[in-house]
């Protein structure tokens, strides 16, 4: 149903991602929540995000950060990209909340791909009730017809991932 | 001019312009910056975490959204019959709260080691109350006594004398986002 790499880059490339993420010079962008739901609220206060790439016209997006993830996409060498942003959230003072099961787009070709930059209590759920733990430097895929959610972390001051959606 | 001295002046420009702020830091087109630590102390083991938008750097424009936000400025100098020479620094902060157990408010710290006057701006209302001290050019073994401790309210507008040490207590319940000017 997964498939779960761990040291998915060579842990020099990992450490230059997670440096340019957590330093002065990269930007991100608040939205109020990651899923569009507002009831979230409730626990979320939204997060930070920075999309690298979007296919969707007429909204097209390609970062000048885009290099930052191509070591990544010389090993998922996907067929068509559709979409590429990480995000950044801070964490919330109930324990391991999970958010709303939900698709990220849907298409019979269709993955859904989650590098995970930094380790902490927080996790990927899958709607089989699978759950994949946020572990530094881990990359997780799996189909994009497949709904789920992020069990939200309380251990770290922020969490972050990128995540890859794509056409096989 | 400003010696010691503190003020508080609510809705130091007008609703409208306010929202029109606040809508504007919290587009989704408004780029934030991570910093490590908010409080700029190298030597602090807090490492709390914000986003910052540099307006003014130096004296310098670093933002396309500094000029429109210089009514901040231009008021409170009026409202304290002010004129600076310059505006040094001019930064926006965004902090989520964190989670974090101890309630214990950031490091105390001022802005720059010269005089100069500061005019914090609240975007938002929030949590995260803002804390002048007494103190001043403060040794390592003095205790910091509170002079005022500030709500954030949008469109307050909080100035004072640089030189008193402040900080500020953490968000636990909502997004705090304040602009904070520092004029020569």
């Amino acid at each position: 149903m997964h498939e779960i790499i761990d040291d998915f880059l060579p842990k020099a490339v990992h450490k230059k991602i997670l440096d340019v993420f957590e330093g002065s010079h990269f930007p991100w962008y608040y939205t109020k929540n990651s899923t569009g739901k507002a009831h979230l609220d409730e626990v979320s206060h939204g997060q930070f995000a920075h999309i690298f790439f979007r296919s969707q016209h007429p909204q097209y997006m390609l970062s000048v950060h885009f290099k930052l993830v191509e070591p990544m996409l010389e090993i998922i060498k996907p067929n068509i990209l559709i979409r590429i942003k990480a995000n950044s959230t801070a964490p919330i003072q109930s324990d391991n909340k999970v958010g709303d099961f939900h698709l990220d787009y849907s298409s019979p070709k269709g993955m859904v791909g989650i590098y995970y930059v930094n380790t902490n209590d927080g996790a990927t759920v899958l709607e089989n009730g699978e759950v994949i733990e946020s572990v530094e430097n881990r990359f997780v895929k799996f189909s994009s017809d497949i709904k789920h959610a992020v069990r939200r972390h309380t251990n770290v001051k922020n969490r972050i991932v990128i995540n890859f959606n794509w056409l096989d | 001019m400003y010696e010691n001295k503190l003020w508080i002046f609510d809705n130091i420009i007008s609703v409208d312009d306010q929202e029109h702020i606040k809508n504007e830091f919290f587009n989704k087109n408004f780029p934030w910056f991570f910093i490590s630590d908010i409080t700029n102390n190298s030597n602090s083991n807090q490492k709390r975490p914000a986003f910052q938008h540099t307006l003014i750097k130096d004296s310098a424009n670093n933002s396309e959204y500094c000029e429109w936000l210089l009514p901040i400025v231009k008021n409170s100098e009026d409202k304290i019959k002010f004129k600076s020479e310059r505006v040094e620094h001019g930064r926006a902060f965004l902090q989520l709260p964190l989670n974090i157990e101890k309630e214990d408010c950031d490091e105390p710290h001022v802005d720059l080691n010269y005089k100069h006057l500061v005019v914090l701006y609240y975007v938002v209302t929030s949590d995260g109350e803002t804390i002048i001290y007494n103190e001043q050019n403060k040794n390592n073994n003095d205790k910091y006594t509170i002079k005022k401790s500030i709500k954030p309210k949008q469109g307050r507008v909080v100035i004072f004398d640089g030189r008193y040490y402040h900080t500020a207590n953490q968000p636990s319940n909502d997004l705090r986002c304040v602009i904070n000017y520092n004029l020569i």
